[in-house]
């Protein structure tokens, strides 16, 4: 820690990336989004920051910036890919921390948005977040999701617990459950959305245990054309993944 | 474990430029690395710390002088409010530094584990660098040239978070 006088010291190379996260938590969100620009080593921190911020916020309520300023609407967003974590996570963020809002309404839209990649754990909670990104999206085509499992054991929730009055938009085409292993609890949420889903076309289940695949993908997708769906035209399609 | 009362109880810091500082047990105590040390009896009279040069640690031994001074939260409730206010100016004084001297302060402070210090410099940067540009930033942070951003990948940046450039 010799004198950085003489310049050419970087702070941010200089500094360990847990007090960068913390000089991050100090910022409130649209600062955060315009330093963005800012270097690699920063944008690269910037988006794990941002990726644990909507997973924080999934999870629990998380503590919102009054100051940060919500945009109405993104209407040059076309995919959002919460996977690869791009600049997009941002406002999923927002959208997200705008959905632990009680009171206020949901101010974020995705006009333009066709195609969202959802990496998330399920329970009462996300689901009623995925709602409201359904919702306020008039115009998605395909909904791509990775449910992953929840690490610490959350407390039984129920589907039904969840208001599915309105899920789908009229749009929705296309469901895929990527990385599905027949459980019990993705046939929920495929459920749900056969449900509900008006103008589905395809669900597509795509297996990635090729053992399970042979041993459960027909007695699950017997179960599944047995559940009611809203749409005549749907197509069920299961397939093992490479 | 030392009590309070060894007020009169000495300790040694020696900075990376070889000077000595002689401090208060209680105040080194503020540091949860020399309390470690302390408490586990690896501490000898004479702390070297070699990473920290004699400008800084002086700045933090002032900073954790004032903090180990100041009356705790639950000694009496009618000191409490005006001890608050009186360590908050002594805090805003005390980060009025430059962004060299900060940053060593930080390091230091991290290495020394001193959790409010560490939370001051890190609200200082992130009270000087809210409300300006990026390039106002970069100056700022010195961030290095070799670090930066393709100019297709911060146009790219910019274009999707148009929003928050206004």
């Amino acid at each position: 820690m010799a004198s950085n006088l003489e310049n050419e010291v970087d702070f941010i190379s200089n500094m360990p990336d847990p007090i960068l996260e913390m000089i991050l938590q100090r910022l409130p969100t649209t600062e955060v989004v315009r330093t963005s620009v800012l270097s690699t080593r920063w944008s690269l921190l910037l988006m794990y920051h941002l990726y644990d911020l909507a997973r924080r916020s999934l999870r629990i309520h998380a503590a919102r910036d009054r100051k940060g300023k919500f945009p109405e609407s993104f209407p040059n967003i076309k995919t959002l890919n919460l996977t690869t974590i791009d600049a997009f996570s941002m406002s999923v963020t927002i959208c997200i921390d705008a959905a632990n809002d009680p009171q206020g309404d949901f101010p974020a839209s995705f006009p333009n948005l066709k195609t969202l990649e959802l990496t998330t754990t399920i329970d009462a909670f996300t689901m009623k977040v995925l709602i409201h990104i359904l919702r306020c999206s008039p115009n998605l085509e395909c909904l791509r999701l990775i449910i992953e499992k929840e690490l610490l054991t959350s407390e039984h929730w129920d589907l039904d617990e969840v208001e599915a009055r309105g899920v789908m938009t009229r749009h929705l085409k296309r469901v895929e459950f990527l990385e599905f292993n027949g459980e019990q609890h993705k046939l929920g949420i495929a459920r749900l959305l056969l449900e509900h889903g008006y103008e589905l076309k395809e669900m597509l289940f795509s297996w990635c245990n090729e053992v399970s695949y042979h041993e459960k993908s027909v007695a699950t997708m017997n179960e599944l054309s047995e559940f009611h769906k809203a749409s005549s035209t749907v197509k069920l399609i299961a397939l093992l993944k490479d | 474990m030392s009590t309070s009362s060894s007020s009169s109880k000495k300790i040694v810091l020696k900075s990376a430029d070889n000077e000595t500082f002689e401090i208060d047990e209680i105040v080194a105590l503020e540091s949860q690395a020399i309390k470690n040390m302390i408490e586990d009896e690896c501490a000898d009279n004479v702390i070297p710390l070699g990473n920290i040069d004699s400008k800084t640690l002086s700045k933090i031994i002032e900073y954790c002088k004032k903090h180990a001074e100041s009356p705790k939260k639950d000694d009496n409730a009618d000191i409490d409010e005006k001890a608050v206010e009186d360590l908050k100016s002594f805090d805003a004084e005390f980060a009025k530094v430059d962004m060299p001297l900060i940053q060593d302060i930080l390091m230091a402070a991290n290495f020394l584990n001193i959790d409010n210090l560490i939370g001051l410099m890190c609200r200082t940067i992130a009270d000087r660098i809210k409300g300006k540009t990026p390039e106002e930033i970069r100056k700022i942070l010195n961030i290095n040239k070799n670090d930066l951003l393709s100019p297709e990948q911060e146009a790219k940046a910019r274009e999707e978070n148009s929003w928050a450039f206004d």
